[in-house]
């Protein structure tokens, strides 16, 4: 097994104990807060979005794939990237704000 | 390289490929289970959560949902046919129909914080209007036909590349077993088992991904010298024919799929409100790397010159064969087998989940109000089991479904900017709205077979935005603010 894929395994591992470390609390949630019959029309605290994001997305995505064209190494980014999205949503669960008392 | 180095893996026995299947079905069952034990009351929880759902699981089910198991090899297969420049005009496009829902998904989860489905929307924005109503239902049933059934055919497509299965059994079993555990939890099970679907589309994907470099001696360097010295243009994002050959027509294709897609709106509903731009932003952006990565799989076949004879003649089986044949061991081409398969369970269940909330909010309690809570939610169980049998009836039948096909992508396109103008544009009306659709396919449709995609593509986009543009403007607005639906509760 070479020393990259070993990199790649190690990643994967670390991304999955944050994805199941944030599953769990998103389930706990979940159970806590399923029958709460009230209707949340709060919006505070959401992204507040902008045209440049939309962007500023398009061109990072872009940047990676042409990225692969110049340099083998860049071959690996999406793998890479791709491991990210598992742990990125696992901290989201941490990030998820508990639902607001009805007033 | 040479291509006579692949040789199909050992040990890839039948047997083996329905386990996968099955015990993939088996875990999810016994989650369905325990979420319907302890997570589901009533409809309300069935087809919307309850509008629970959270940040982490918003994101997880989005991108999964998104993530067709089509979309899990067309990357390879784009990489494959027009080197990176597929790729881009395949993963661009993709992400931003995601991120594109965002403006949208804020406005009406705002102006109709307790709705259920777009077509509701419409039917309370259009004063009442059967027909604009009517029209958006069908469109979200042929779309989430569609959906499920191009999913259990790329899904059949891999099952029987990899192991001797049937295509036929493939389908029947998927059918079966996405349905199977998705009866039982709604909505709730459709998102908890996509977030893990979202793992197992990630980071077995990416660590496969890696380790079929690793076959190869000298790695991504000898991967890309061998494209470099075959073909330098497949290295480059800047070749013209794939955005002429696809990518132009798909970018408008895919922003319909997610704009005029119950799928969507339905998680829209259910996630808390606080909670709906972020979750949109961020599945835009996770999931961008998941084609990114699986699209590298189309280089590898590039290097090593395979044709499409070598796979079957299908080029979405390019990354199918690579892993299957390029000496992995065992375990890893299982973990690519359970990432396809977790594609296609996570679409099939989310469309489903989706189509339960039609049948509930657009069909019964429009048509049949005075019907039970009780009734009304063993109607909207079964109705999680129709679109999935019908899709499975469609693709063992073997009928030629272009026309399918042609009708949904009809419908999407045409609506996708009197959808987008009704939600954002104060002005626009009843005339306009159905008129526009109405006209875009009479006038578009015939262009399209006349002038191809493309041209087609754009007539539509125009004649439908143009003539609702034009009726708001010459009109004015008619309807009414979307007053509070609400289901009754158990």
């Amino acid at each position: 097994m070479s020393s990259l894929l070993m990199f790649f395994i190690l990643c994967g591992i670390i991304a999955t104990i944050l994805f199941i470390a944030g599953y769990a609390r998103g389930v706990r949630s979940a159970l806590h807060s399923f029958d709460d019959d009230t209707i949340d029309t709060d919006t505070t605290g959401d992204l507040n979005a902008k045209w440049w994001m939309f962007g500023a997305a398009v061109v990072a995505a872009t940047t990676v794939i042409a990225l692969v064209g110049t340099a083998p190494m860049f071959i690996y980014l999406g793998p890479l990237l791709a491991i990210g999205t598992a742990a990125a949503n696992g901290i989201a669960f941490f990030l998820d704000s508990p639902k607001r008392v009805a007033q | 390289m040479d291509k006579a180095d692949l040789v199909p893996t050992e040990g890839l026995t039948a047997p083996l490929g329905l386990a996968l299947m099955i015990g993939t079905g088996l875990v999810f069952l016994a989650i369905a289970y325990f979420i319907k034990t302890y997570l589901v009351r009533n409809t309300n929880d069935y087809i919307i959560a309850n509008r629970q759902i959270g940040l982490g699981f918003g994101i997880g089910s989005v991108v999964s949902v998104w993530t067709w198991a089509m979309a899990v090899m067309m990357s390879s297969a784009m990489t494959y046919q027009w080197g990176l420049s597929g790729l881009f005009w395949f993963v661009v496009p993709n992400g931003l129909a995601v991120l594109a829902m965002v403006p949208l998904a804020k406005t009406l989860k705002k102006r109709m914080p307790e709705g259920f489905t777009i077509s509701e929307f419409i039917y309370t924005r259009f004063s009442q209007s059967k027909v604009a109503a009517g029209v958006v239902t069908t469109t979200m049933i042929f779309g989430i036909l569609l959906e499920i059934l191009i999913n259990l055919k790329g899904t059949s497509v891999v099952m029987s590349i990899v192991f001797p299965i049937d295509w036929k059994v493939a389908t029947l079993l998927t059918v079966a077993v996405v349905l199977g555990y998705s009866y039982f939890g709604g909505l709730w099970t459709s998102v908890m088992t996509g977030t893990i679907n979202t793992w197992m589309i990630t980071v077995p994907a990416a660590i496969v991904v890696v380790a079929v470099f690793g076959m190869i001696d000298g790695g991504a360097d000898t991967v890309f010298s061998t494209i470099e010295a075959n073909n330098a243009a497949d290295l480059s994002i800047f070749e013209p024919g794939a955005a002429a050959g696809f990518g132009i027509t798909l970018a408008f294709g895919l922003l319909a799929a997610t704009v005029a897609d119950q799928t969507f709106w339905q998680k829209v509903w259910a996630i808390r409100p606080n909670h709906v731009g972020r979750t949109f932003m961020w599945s835009g952006l996770l999931f961008y790397p998941i084609p990114i990565c699986l699209g590298m799989l189309g280089l590898v076949a590039l290097a090593y010159g395979v044709v499409p004879e070598d796979f079957g003649g299908d080029i979405i089986a390019v990354g199918p064969y690579i892993v299957s044949h390029i000496g992995l061991p065992m375990i890893l081409i299982i973990a690519y087998v359970l990432a396809i398969l977790a594609a296609c369970y996570s679409t099939v269940d989310g469309a489903s989940s989706a189509l339960s909330s039609i049948v509930a909010v657009d069909i019964i309690r429009r048509f049949r109000p005075q019907t039970t809570e009780k009734v009304l939610f063993y109607i909207t169980k079964l109705s999680m089991l129709s679109g999935g049998l019908i899709a499975a009836v469609i693709v063992l039948s073997g009928v030629d479904f272009t026309s399918l096909v042609l009708t949904t992508y009809a419908l999407k396109t045409s609506i996708l900017l009197p959808l987008v103008l009704a939600i954002l544009w104060k002005p626009t009306n009843t005339a306009g709205f159905v008129g526009g659709i109405v006209l875009a396919i009479a006038i578009g449709m015939p262009l399209r077979s006349a002038y191809g995609e493309l041209i087609g593509t754009l007539s539509i986009l125009a004649v439908s935005g143009g003539v609702v543009l034009l009726a708001g403007l010459l009109l004015g607005r008619t309807g009414a603010q979307p007053s509070e639906i609400e289901l009754n509760q158990a």
